[in-house]
């Protein structure tokens, strides 16, 4: 076993969102309704081919909506309002890590929302996450069935 | 003296795999045996459940508790329990919990090599052991059954055998064959790494299931970890108790250990007694211990008259190396390692710098990284959506390789670990103090390994190897309660047991004259076996 004390993902890289959740005491009256079905389209475009579950889209909305930020941002790019601006890269960015890493920020930092349905397991062509039981013995000798390569 | 708390004809402070195999053994062999472990008992759901919800899941001490009455290096904070006195950091980590570091151990079973045993005679460097391969063989073939190793017999390891691997060999991964083509014919000879996990079911434990994380946990229980052997000892009438912190060992008139005095996590104090005394407890905690347990007649500590309680702290310091290869090898599928290279284990060269061996990890980039967490931040970071962002994180997973070199560290006094009495645990015990420097032969190794490294990941086809830059600790933590002929210059005899103390012995790798170049725990376990009718005799006297 090796210690690599600089493997650790940084704050920075698994960061959801550039403001704590707490900044909510500060936050202004929302201007608009945000619904689960508009948040779940733009999860769709974003993050990839993959089936999305409305139950995981509805807790990474609500830690969206509780950054004032983050929730302004995702107000423009709900109606398509995508100019490109560092709050718009960053509101995408959040809801793509929040899909593939199964997390979300909460006001004690960073939350586990799922492990099995993450969807960086599908991204790797994994059929079961690393730390299940994946197959019998032997079933790694060969490529995963998913892809043709010699 | 107040009445004992417990009292047992053996007592065994430790319940990692040196403990729990003795106890085990012991037990069946019809002694009364009480096992006390610092940290709390934990089941295999508890820290599965831990470790899913872990944001950094591929740390190794992940789903173990970080309790503060039994305080172990921490993945949040190194500096938390271990105070560095320098110059270089002393960065090995160990468990404690019922189990201990077994938990998260990476299985890789090695025997040491002939010549490991005699590195002054052969190289003039280190020092000689007090037995030798030849003593030690029959130990070692019962420790793997005792374990369960996997291994290919057609392999030629430099470790002569008298009896079959229990198990038939890990079948290789996809990215091992891309290896093994392309090491065939050159310097480096790619073997089937003995290891303690199972290919088929074997001692009520299934076969492997392909987690891809025996370290830092498995989660069917295919790899062995020591609490086999804590249940063995308990089916056979050992005592287990927990969360109970040993803090004091005294002494009779008669300089024989009379007992040991405990604390609970809620500060309440308590007492052992026993015929038999066995520390177990690694090899940062059981010279930590003897140390702390000063008196007047002993103000050295106990076992201590030699002066090198403490000494010669060694580890295997490591050099990685990462990269992508030039097509898909499918890496993060089966076990962590499954091949390595193990003919750089020796060579007349030792007499300048280290053996190593080099393991072949099948983690893609995950230690070296945080990989596949951070490959995936990274590319959506770089603003990739959608189907482009699924392909750019599949090419690269793909092709990730990961290979690494553990050196032989020589024993050196200076490196040490002694208690801090000034600064002090939450029940008030002294934390560890390390005192550690790399020397230029290990840095002549780091040097070879990454030369080695370079030649095989161009074999294999990669692009430019990424290296780690300064030796990284393989956590093998050895040497702190050495073992010798001489008690004036050692701590133990070859049996395990105190020159000064007839009643105490001390198991785990703390009794290592020198490290090898092989991962510890085969020799722990054989060791431990080793001295089981040692400390019978003893308490039969």
């Amino acid at each position: 076993m090796i210690e690599f004390p600089s493997a650790r993902p940084t704050r920075r890289q698994l960061v959801m969102s550039g403001v704590a959740a707490s900044a909510l005491l500060f936050a202004p009256a929302a201007n608009a309704q945000i619904e689960l079905t508009d948040f779940m389209e733009l999860s769709r475009r974003l993050a990839g081919p993959w089936e999305l579950d409305a139950d995981l889209g509805r807790t990474y909305l609500r830690s969206l909506l509780s950054n004032p930020r983050m929730r302004a941002a995702l107000e423009r790019l709900i109606v398509g309002d995508d100019d490109g601006s560092d709050d718009i890269a960053e509101v995408k960015r959040a809801i793509q890590k929040q899909w593939y890493l199964g997390a979300y920020d909460d006001d004690d930092g960073q939350a586990v929302a799922t492990f099995e349905r993450a969807l960086m397991w599908r991204a790797l062509g994994f059929d079961q996450p690393i730390g299940t039981c994946r197959g019998s013995l032997g079933f790694w000798s060969e490529p995963p069935a998913f892809h043709d390569h010699n | 003296m107040t009445d004992p708390d417990y009292s047992a004809d053996v007592v065994i402070v430790g319940s990692g795999v040196a403990g729990a195999l003795a106890a085990a053994e012991l037990a069946e062999r019809g002694a009364d045996v009480l096992v006390v472990e610092a940290g709390p008992r934990i089941t295999r759901n508890d820290a599965l459940l831990t470790y899913y919800d872990h944001p950094s899941r591929n740390w190794p001490s992940a789903p173990y508790p970080d309790v503060p009455y039994a305080q172990r290096p921490s993945y949040r904070d190194p500096d938390t329990y271990v105070i560095q006195g320098g110059p270089d950091r002393f960065q090995g980590s160990y468990e404690r919990l019922v189990g201990g570091t077994t938990w998260h151990w990476e299985a890789t079973s090695l025997r040491f090599l002939p010549a490991d045993f005699r590195i002054r005679s052969e190289f003039g460097i280190g020092v000689d052991w007090p037995l030798t391969y030849e003593d030690l063989e029959p130990w070692y073939g019962a420790a793997e059954r005792a374990m369960g190793i996997a291994g290919d017999p057609s392999d030629d390891l430099g470790s002569p055998r008298s009896e079959p691997y229990p198990m038939p060999p890990m079948p290789h991964s996809y990215m091992d064959r891309q290896f093994r083509q392309a090491l065939a014919g050159s310097p480096y000879t790619p073997v089937t790494t003995p290891a303690a996990r199972n290919t088929e079911p074997y001692a009520g434990r299934l076969a492997c299931c392909g987690s891809n994380s025996c370290t830092p946990i498995c989660p069917s229980g295919a790899k062995y970890d020591a609490l086999s052997h804590v249940e063995a000892a308990e089916r056979a009438g050992a005592r287990v108790i927990h969360d109970t912190v040993v803090y004091h060992i005294s002494l009779n008139d008669s300089r024989q250990i009379a007992g040991l005095g405990f604390k609970r996590p809620d500060g309440s104090e308590g007492a052992i007694d026993g015929q038999v005394f066995v520390l177990a407890a690694h090899a940062l905690e059981t010279p930590k211990l003897l140390l702390m347990s000063r008196g007047e007649d002993n103000p050295q500590g106990v076992a201590n008259s030699s002066g090198l309680v403490g000494r010669n702290l060694m580890d295997h310091p490591y050099k990685a190396s990462w990269a992508l290869a030039n097509r898909p090898v499918w890496p993060m599928r089966g076990p962590i390692t499954i091949t390595s290279i193990e003919n750089t284990r020796w060579g007349d060269w030792r007499t300048e710098r280290p053996a190593y061996r080099i393991a072949i990890y099948n983690l893609g980039w995950g230690w070296a990284t945080g990989a596949p967490v951070t490959t995936i931040t990274d590319f959506i970071d770089q603003g990739l959506e959608g189907e482009q962002l699924v392909q750019a994180i599949r090419d690269d997973t793909s092709r990730q390789v990961m290979i690494a070199s553990m050196t032989e560290q020589l024993p050196d006094p200076e490196n040490r670990i002694v208690p801090d009495f000034d600064q002090r645990d939450a029940i008030g015990i002294p934390r560890p103090k390390t005192f550690y420097r790399f020397d230029d032969y290990t840095h002549r190794g780091m040097a070879a390994s990454e030369a080695a490294h370079e030649e095989v990941f161009g074999l294999l086809g990669t692009d430019q190897p990424r290296h780690s830059p300064d030796p990284l600790a393989g956590s093998h933590i050895m040497g702190t309660c050495v073992m010798g002929v001489d008690p004036a210059a050692s701590v133990v005899d070859s049996d395990l047991r105190s020159h000064d103390h007839p009643n105490l012995f001390v198991l785990g790798s703390s009794v290592f004259a020198t490290s090898a170049a092989a991962n510890p725990t085969l020799t722990i376990a054989a060791l431990s076996l080793r001295a089981v009718q040692p400390i019978l005799d003893q308490f039969s006297q």
